[in-house]
């Protein structure tokens, strides 16, 4: 045994000998790929960044001073070298995210008539996953209306990165038929969990609008995504969809009740007032929280009373939210407010305590307030 | 016949190629976490090009953070660090600020800095923590709440904040650390794209000595002087870098660090808030996440992101690392034993069969099985077992393999934070990667291994450490 145990650790020797080449070769290879790191890719992006710093000025100075579309595009062409054409799209994107009106058609013209459009495109139906969602984003923020189509077909592909970037692009588009695409897919079956499909929606909130609501009276839509929908109407402060969500109000749906309940104190609908008063008595505390928050930002006086008994409530977040909503309402608010000081419960003079002592801290130059 | 001395030939040179099969195994799971780690810093350096921060920034939707920063003796750095965080760039957040039971002037320097008001606050307790004393509120920034509490412990601090926070995510910060401007921003972009779903968040923590900071910002990134600093920038990029995001591609990974960590709130609250009974209080806490969330079957995953970036104050001292990663290592153990009916364990998926057994039999076992096989190595040499030869070998690949491993952290670091250094500093670093595996490796396995004694007469002692405010003093090390 004992010569066995030798003889295995004469072949470990040499397996160690082998290794330590091998090892000595992987850790000049690693150190070589560090090194060329540091110099090529450090260098090249130093070159890049310098072809950039040279275009910009153009680019800025066609932005501020040439309304001709053909001319600035003629510029560019002549201007830039074929070679450095890659650079100059990304200097055309990083304006085109900063600037808006006659100043992005000029990008916008010279990005369609370079053909970097039609590359994008080519991309979008052509090209791996992730070039797909790229160039979806550039289209987007180039605002290329040609690119509609394309993108619309993107919305079917699998990749969940590919369909966000399509749905980003249509929604800066924002041309009718790049709307069109957008609501065809919120309205479809497609599960998309992302709730960035929000900021698609509010970058063309008004003409989402009508359809946020036309989906809220049907409520035929999933509840994750009458969710979202809802939230969406608070978002884009859409008054005109108070009706629909009061209606949510009287959902089965804890969730949807209290995001109702939240998008109503968004919108500004004055007329929400009664229906939040009433949902004070809901049996989901996170629905009272939200119907008392309400009433405090659409300054409801008549629930006062309603808020003041909520003071009372079992759960602390809806106590909280009824005693600041009474500081939103003028001087009876605040009166309502502070009788409640005098109540025999300690939570609820805490509450009140609070939430005149920080008011009386932010706003008032801190009377009463002990200073450390 | 074999004789007395050949079986203790045989049981030696046994034990030896067992220790050398572990070597090779241990070295390999992190050559495999590599690989993972570097597939998944390209697919997020590539997908980061087609985020918009500014939409984020300007969504009505993007959820409300809470930043807690827990504080204890901290007065030298805590304003900066308040002001740090208050700069950040995030359309709702709150910063809580909270002192617990410091015997320095922590809450006192707060007070001044940030003209606060003592106000009557109602707290609810949904996670446990000790009495709260005091609640401030400034009178210059809206979002800054300070808690002034009784001594708890950091976990227990942690908790304190969680109770009084209202935000949807909460961020936790250690007061001696920086966060980056947008790190905010890009932190919740996992709870926007996977709602539901994610349930925490870790980032990159770097060291910030050597750094210039200004205005609560670092202006410029520079290796520091000294040993201490430099190998613990080494180990930062190959153990924490590298492993966690490998395991954060399977969804197992196991640490989501103090120092910079998000939590949906509500899920944290879910699973009982922190442990306050632990050291290790960051790893326990996302070890029974997933032991939570597997066992009730729900969709979630835990993240592990490289870009938003925290900049730390690493120790200078050796007694000072030697305490740190003494605490590290019991946090370990408890953590583990804690849990240690996932380990092997199906039902908890890549958790419970890839890291669970991982940290257990290589991070917690590891340093004792290190000593073992350095002490039998002398042995088998010193009674002629092993010829020097084999000794020499053997260390060589040790060394070597481990060099190779901190280089890809050095190569992780340019992939995923897209951060070059200068050829001087990748010599200096290169230089470290060495000292890393050839002296400081060996300690720190001493340190660790001793850690065994101190889980069993001093659980739950945390250490001091001395802080250097981040302007620094002129001609002192760090230079933070």
């Amino acid at each position: 045994m004992a010569l066995t145990l030798a003889h295995s650790t004469a072949h470990i020797v040499d397996i160690l000998s082998f290794s330590i080449v091998v090892m000595f070769l992987v850790l000049i290879t690693v150190f070589a790929a560090l090194v060329v790191m540091r110099l090529v890719l450090s260098r090249r992006e130093a070159r890049l960044e310098a072809i950039m710093e040279k275009i910009r000025p153009l680019i800025r100075d066609l932005l501020t001073s040439e309304p001709d579309l053909q001319r600035a595009e003629w510029k560019v062409e002549h201007l830039v070298p074929p070679a450095d054409y890659h650079e100059l799209e990304q200097v055309l994107l990083e304006n085109a995210r900063i600037v808006k009106g006659p100043e992005l058609d000029v990008l916008t013209y010279i990005f369609e008539n370079m053909g970097y459009v039609d590359e994008d495109i080519r991309n979008v139906t052509q090209g791996r996953d992730f070039k797909k969602a790229e160039s979806a984003f550039h289209l987007g923020v180039m605002k290329s209306a040609r690119a509609v189509p394309y993108l619309q077909a993107a919305l079917s592909e699998p990749d969940e990165r590919v369909v966000f970037s399509a749905l980003n692009a249509l929604a800066h588009i924002g041309t009718p038929e790049a709307v069109d695409g957008v609501m065809d897919f919120i309205s479809g079956k497609r599960r998309i969990k992302s709730s960035r499909v929000g900021e698609v929606v509010l970058e063309q909130k008004k003409a989402f609008a009508p359809l946020i609501r036309g989906h809220l009276v049907e409520g035929t839509l999933p509840p994750e995504r009458l969710g979202l929908l809802i939230d969406l109407a608070g978002a884009i402060r859409d008054t005109q969809a108070a009706p629909a969500l009061i209606a949510y109000l009287d959902s089965g749906d804890d969730l949807l009740r209290s995001k109702a309940a939240r998008s109503l104190g968004l919108t500004g609908d004055i007329g929400s007032c009664e229906a939040l008063e009433r949902v004070l008595e809901d049996p989901s505390d996170e629905v009272r929280a939200q119907a008392a928050k309400s009433l405090g930002q659409l300054s409801c006086t008549d629930a006062i009373g309603s808020l003041a008994r909520a003071i009372h409530d079992p759960v602390l977040r809806v106590k909280m939210n009824a005693a600041i909503a009474l500081t939103k309402l003028g001087s009876e608010g605040r009166a309502a407010l502070a009788e409640r000081l005098a109540v025999e419960e300690e939570q609820e003079r805490g509450v009140v305590a609070e939430v005149l002592g920080t008011e009386d801290v932010r706003l008032r130059g801190m009377p009463g307030a002990s200073r450390v | 016949m074999m004789t007395a001395n050949d079986w203790w030939g045989v049981v030696i040179i046994t034990v030896n190629f067992l220790v050398f099969g572990y070597f090779v195994v241990v070295n390999t799971t992190y050559l495999g976490l590599f690989i993972a780690a570097f597939v998944s810093a390209g697919r997020y350096v590539a997908r980061k090009r087609l985020v918009n921060l500014d939409e984020l920034f300007r969504s009505p939707l993007t959820p409300k953070v809470s930043v807690i920063i827990p504080a204890y003796n901290e007065s030298s750095g805590i304003v900066e660090s308040v002001r740090a965080a208050l700069m950040l760039k995030y359309p709702r957040f709150e910063v809580i600020a909270v002192n617990d039971g410091s015997r320095d002037s922590t809450i006192a320097e707060l007070v001044r800095g940030y003209d606060l008001r003592q106000v009557t606050k109602v707290v609810e307790r949904p996670v446990p923590c000790a009495d709260i004393v005091g609640v401030y509120i400034s009178t210059v920034h809206d979002n800054l709440i300070v808690i002034d509490k009784q001594h708890g412990g950091k976990a227990d601090t942690l908790n304190a904040g969680i109770n009084v926070s209202t935000g949807d995510i909460i961020v936790t910060v250690d007061a001696d650390s920086l966060i980056e401007p947008d790190a905010l921003l890009k932190i919740a972009r996992p709870f926007l794209e996977k709602p539901g779903e994610t349930v925490a968040v870790g980032g990159v923590v770097r060291v910030l000595n050597g750094c210039t900071v200004a205005s609560g910002n670092v202006t410029d990134v520079r290796l520091p002087h000294g040993f201490w600093a430099n190998v613990q920038i080494i180990e930062y990029l190959r153990a924490f870098l590298g492993a966690r995001m490998g395991w954060s591609t399977m969804n197992a990974l196991l640490v989501v660090p103090g120092a910079f960590g998000a939590f949906d709130r509500r899920s944290l609250i879910e699973v009982g808030g922190y442990l306050r009974d632990t050291v290790g209080e960051d790893m326990e806490l996302i070890m029974r996440m997933h032991q939570y969330f597997r066992k009730n079957k729900r969709e979630y995953h835990i993240w592990f992101i490289p870009d938003p970036v925290c900049w730390t104050q690493v120790p200078v001292k050796m007694q000072q690392v030697a305490s740190q990663r003494d605490r590290w290592q019991r946090g370990m153990i408890e953590s583990l034993r804690a849990h240690e009916t996932m380990i092997f364990n199906p039902a908890y998926g890549p958790v419970g069969m890839l890291s669970m057994p991982f940290y257990f039999f290589f991070e917690m076992l590891g340093p004792v099985v290190e000593i073992l096989g350095y002490a039998v190595i002398v042995l088998a040499q010193v009674f002629g077992f092993l010829g020097l030869r084999f000794l020499w070998l053997f260390l060589s690949v040790a060394v070597l393999y481990g060099i190779i491993v901190s280089l890809l952290g050095i190569a992780l670091e340019g992939v995923a934070l897209q951060h070059f250094p200068r050829l001087s500093s990748l010599a200096k670093m290169t230089f470290f990667a060495l000292l890393d595996n050839l002296g400081y490796r060996q300690v720190n396995t001493w340190w660790r291994t001793k850690a065994y004694v101190t889980y069993y007469t001093r659980r739950s002692k945390w250490g001091d450490m001395e802080r250097a405010s981040y302007q620094g003093e002129p001609g002192k090390e760090p230079t933070t």
